[in-house]
């Protein structure tokens, strides 16, 4: 499958934004996740 | 955005901010890292609006870190091993399924990017969890070369899209080809779970690793750093 620029940044935006949700959820420090308001998306 | 005063643990991605409230956006977020003593990492690529953002950053007070390629590969088309590196022996890639493969995962993902270990452990409950559930869409990968554990990969599945992280090699056994040899396994093990494509944000280093196996270039991501007056020069890292 191939993507087109835009595309392929968008794809991988959603993947880091799931890497980090997964990341942050897991910490016990973590005080909160802020989701798609604080990347003001 | 979290306490841990390492600015990946609070980075902001995609935004879609509106051109007159963009700057009030950035005041807030500054605002909150610094209650929370805690450098911010911003992202920026292509898309993002406004589309000054980068100037805005850098006016308010962020610093540009680095630029990071942002790659894919069409995983029809990913390469056999023998293509990738020839004479390797001894080399065994297996995924962390345990709390102790989660452990050494930490410490060589610490050792291969420079991190003072307490920030590789900052990853290992995400990677414990990770172990335990065959399932989970996000996945880590430890290789071992001649019976030491000397690198780490990971991977993360949305939808058709498999992202690769976390692709470090301990400093020793650099230049040997087994960053490549995992990263294509990683890319391997993300299709056999459904992905079509590989997405990936390279390191200067691993750009020429990842050419090589077949990704190419759209653009770039671009990280900025916010530091609070109260903390220490962080540096920026990708995930």
């Amino acid at each position: 499958m191939r993507l087109s620029d835009a595309a392929a940044v968008s794809a991988m935006q959603r993947n880091l934004v799931a890497v980090f949700e997964a990341l942050v959820r897991a910490m016990p420090g973590a005080d909160s996740y802020q989701g798609s308001d604080s990347a003001g998306r | 955005m979290t306490r841990v005063a390492f600015a990946v643990f609070n980075s902001i991605f995609a935004a879609r901010l509106d051109a007159a409230t963009a700057g009030e956006q950035i005041d807030a977020a500054k605002a909150r890292a610094q209650r929370n003593g805690v450098p911010i990492l911003w992202w920026t690529a292509p898309g993002d609006t406004p589309a000054d953002l980068a100037q805005r950053l850098t006016d308010a007070g962020f610093a540009y870190a680095v630029t990071l390629p942002a790659m894919t590969l069409d995983l029809s088309r990913i390469p056999q091993n023998g293509a990738i590196v020839n004479g390797l022996d001894d080399v065994t890639i297996a995924a962390v399924d345990d709390e102790r493969s989660a452990r050494t995962w930490c410490d060589v993902f610490a050792g291969g990017f420079g991190f003072p270990k307490p920030i590789g452990d900052e990853f290992l409950p995400l990677t414990i969890e990770s172990a335990r559930d065959p399932n989970a869409p996000y996945r880590n990968y430890l290789l071992s070369w001649r019976g030491e554990t000397v690198a780490t990969a990971s991977t993360m599945l949305t939808g058709d899209v498999g992202g690769i992280y976390n692709v470090a090699t301990l400093p020793h056994v650099r230049r040997r080809g087994l960053g490549a040899l995992l990263t294509a396994h990683a890319a391997r093990d993300a299709r056999s779970r459904g992905a079509s494509v590989a997405v990936l944000q390279s390191s200067e280093a691993g750009l020429r690793v990842y050419r090589a196996l077949g990704f190419r270039e759209h653009g770039s991501f671009e990280q900025f750093i916010f530091t609070p007056a109260s903390t220490s020069k962080e540096r920026a890292a990708a995930p």
